[in-house]
């Protein structure tokens, strides 16, 4: 047996196109992937604004209002602790990158100040701001946007502009708020609970966790070529069983005629491919984890189960397609065509690929069950996302019931030794 | 006890009857020849003994016990050679034979000696380490030998082992199965190159669409025909026989006959009434079988008899023909298949 084990994996390993579509295919995909995506929640990431503040005597005698863009510059209180400066933004980044679920806050506005309104305008028309703020005679504060930048479609400048005219009004109505009850009820500004309450600054944006990690985007495209990956590895099934059938291969044929039991020589064939394919796939897991950064919520002796189950379902799915009746030049090409529309369930390709499989497993959720590369992906998903492994567990229970009808399928094909034609 | 025994082996594919009650009994130490043009069910007989193919009907029994699929003591003692190049391209030569090997044999060290010797026997001693890829048409063949030889088996079955071979590696596959069968093996062979039975069969079955035609030892087929001698005469000075027989050749004799002129009344012998009268001389002589002139060339079956080259050479010499190059052979098995089937073996 243990020969046969061998001989198995040498084959398999000295066959390049096997070892082409289960290691390097996947690695360059995840390459590729790192290269189109790692940026891809940086994206809306938000970056300080650059305005021009106009720090005259109106500007220094508004009450608070220094104060105020000293938080929105980052430049007095620490950040993030007021929750005005995005945090959320960063999450998906940093969840992609490193796992680890940042809470830091980020400045909002990149000031420069100057004298006047006159230097304001000039510094607006030859540098790079997107507007400038003055504090009128009364005390309130008005935001000047560039014209040229008015009619710019920049959804992500407009939402920072929104956020600072948002930051504008709210020191307005704080600022009518405190005049009115100077006005109205003068001794409730002496209340010191009174004034902590109204000096307390809700965060502009505010932050929920509802998830074990941060969300991002970008995981989805990796545990996807991961998912493809081991369904790849149907190839190491099927060509092991390419040279075990009598009636796939002349090779099959002449083993058929060998004085063990089909069994006895079946058994090492599958176990030397199932081997070969969870090594590869953890060689490509671990440059996704390692190289990439990409988390897997820390579960990685979870992620291996996953793996090793994976690559079992693959192994035998290859085999059952080697064992069927009909010649084995095409099949190598039916697997690949069977991973890549799985794949597409799984979101492999992309925004649209990502929302088909997502309807398909809101709307139909048996085809997803029934698709082993959705179940893999389901599987990191829900370690990454989930705080217990109740889903996860769900995912291994529909991998394992696969593995066994595969199992089963496989052992029916090949128990077969005598043939019609050959 | 034979060791293979096969009876009233029936096998279909839909309306074709590929084997048709076809029977056969091999006795051990035999070589044993299945000749038959392509497609005449030799591999299919031989497929249905090793149970790789169902059939309709028919029993199967090998070293005197009934075959089935998982009588894998019994496939233990069998090696086959398949028509097919059956060997792992991504493996070397010692590494291939050893695989085979041990499919059959557990102990690694009998394995190590058994496969040496295997490589050894084929002379492939300088390709250990090459792999499949590396080798010519005719050193992939004999590994192919080598791996289902390899285990030493009591039975080895070659099917058409020398299928698109060179000459050189031919001969020393031809000799190898002797000498295999000299070590106690007792050998199946198949082939549609009749000259391969002969030399080296001892026992031959010609086959054709499935059916059993004759078997037999090589003087045992060919004494079916009731020829013993075949001979080839080349003829000089000669022209077309007269049409009343009509046994001339058709063309050959261009430049020497022409058209018969027998009856012209020049006082001369011409050429086409030589050959005429030549034909009619070696027609009767009492061994004669056929007679028959194609150009330039006379071919002659005779049956047994002690003097035929002489007689006709005679026979020659008295119609005042000149000849040359004189050959004379055997029946072969070609003659047998055209005798029993009406068709060349070779067509």
């Amino acid at each position: 047996m243990f020969t046969t084990f061998l001989y198995t994996v040498k084959v398999l390993v000295r066959d390049r196109n096997v070892l082409m579509w289960a290691v390097a295919f996947p690695l360059i995909l995840a390459t590729l992937f790192y290269s189109m995506f790692n940026n891809l929640d940086t994206t809306y990431e938000l970056d300080p604004l650059p305005v021009i503040i106009v720090q005259d005597s109106n500007y220094d005698q508004a009450p608070g209002f220094s104060p105020l863009i000293n938080d929105l510059a980052g430049t007095d209180s620490p950040a993030g602790t007021d929750g005005t400066a995005g945090t959320d933004s960063t999450a998906g980044t940093n969840g992609a990158n490193s796992g680890e679920n940042s809470t830091a806050g980020q400045a909002l506005l990149a000031p420069t100040f100057v004298a006047d309104p006159e230097a304001a305008q000039a510094a607006l028309a030859a540098g790079d701001y997107l507007g400038y703020i003055v504090v009128d005679d009364q005390g309130r504060p008005n935001y000047y946007m560039d014209s040229r930048r008015a009619s710019s479609i920049d959804t992500l400048a407009a939402v920072k502009q929104s956020i600072i005219l948002n930051a504008l009004d709210r020191y307005l109505q704080d600022s009518q708020l405190l005049a009115g009850l100077a006005q109205t009820d003068p001794q409730l500004l002496s209340d010191a609970s009174t004034l902590s309450t109204l000096s307390a600054q809700p965060g502009l944006v505010q932050r929920g966790a509802i998830t074990a990690n941060p969300p991002s985007d970008a995981l989805r495209y990796f545990y996807a070529v991961l998912a493809f990956s081991c369904i790849m590895m149907m190839s190491f099934g099927l060509s092991a069983i390419d040279f075990w059938k009598a009636n796939v291969s002349a090779l099959g044929a002449r083993r058929s005629l060998g004085g063990r039991s089909w069994a006895w020589s079946l058994a090492p064939t599958l176990l030397a491919a199932w081997l070969l394919s969870l090594i590869c796939v953890i060689v490509g897991f671990l440059y996704i984890r390692y190289v990439f950064g990409i988390s897997f919520g820390g579960k990685e002796p979870a992620c291996l189960a996953v793996l090793a189950l994976s690559t079992l379902v693959a192994t035998l799915l290859g085999a059952v397609l080697g064992a069927m009746p009909f010649p084995g030049g095409g099949k190598a090409g039916i697997t690949a065509v069977i991973a890549c529309v799985l794949s597409v369930f799984a979101g492999l390709y992309g925004p649209a690929s990502q929302q088909l499989g997502d309807y398909v497993a809101n709307n139909l959720p048996a085809l997803s069950t029934i698709n082993p590369v959705r179940q893999i992906y389901d599987a990191f998903f829900s370690l990454y996302y989930y705080d217990g492994y109740e889903r996860f567990a769900q995912v291994i229970l529909t991998l394992a019931v696969m593995a066994a009808i595969f199992f089963v399928l496989a052992v029916l094909l090949m128990r077969k030794q005598r043939y019609k034609s050959l | 006890m034979d060791i293979i025994e096969v009876k009233d082996l029936v096998k279909r594919y839909r309306e074709l009857v590929a084997v048709d009650n076809f029977s056969l009994a091999i006795k051990p130490g035999e070589i044993f020849g299945l000749l038959g043009p392509n497609g005449s069910g030799k591999t299919t007989v031989i497929n249905c003994i090793l149970q790789l193919l169902t059939y309709d009907r028919g029993e199967i029994c090998l070293f005197g016990e009934p075959m089935s699929p998982s009588r894998y003591d019994l496939k233990r003692r069998i090696g086959i050679v398949p028509q097919n190049i059956a060997v792992f391209s991504q493996l070397n030569v010692a590494e291939n034979i050893d695989y085979f090997c041990s499919l059959y044999v557990d102990d690694r060290a009998r394995r190590r000696a058994l496969v040496d010797e295997a490589i050894e026997f084929v002379g492939l001693e300088d390709y250990r380490r090459f792999r499949p890829r590396k080798l010519s048409g005719g050193l992939i063949r004999r590994l192919n030998i080598a791996c289902g030889i390899v285990h030493q088996p009591e039975l080895i079955i070659f099917d058409e082992p020398t299928v698109a071979v060179d000459p050189q590696s031919r001969n020393a596959i031809l000799e190898g199965i002797q000498r295999l069968n000299e070590r106690g093996s007792t050998v199946i062979y198949t082939s549609h190159y009749m000259q391969e039975v002969e030399q080296i069969c001892t026992r031959i079955m010609i086959m054709d669409h499935g059916q059993a035609l004759a078997t037999g030892t090589n003087s045992e087929l060919k004494a079916l025909v009731g020829i013993n001698e075949r001979m080839e005469i080349e003829l000089a000075e000669l022209g077309e026989p007269g049409g009343a027989d009509g046994s001339g050749g058709p063309d050959g004799t261009a430049g020497l006959g022409g058209p018969d002129r027998a009856g012209e009344a020049d006082g001369f012998m011409r050429p086409g009434d030589k050959s005429a009268a030549a034909l009619r001389l070696v027609r009767a002589l009492p061994h004669v079988a056929t007679a028959q002139l194609e150009g330039s060339l006379l071919r002659v079956t005779c049956s047994a008899g002690a003097h035929n080259l002489s007689d006709i050479l005679g026979a020659l010499q008295k119609a005042g023909i000149l000849y040359g190059r004189v050959f004379s052979e055997p029946p072969t098995l070609n003659d047998v298949f055209l005798e029993i089937t009406g068709k060349e073996l070779r067509d």
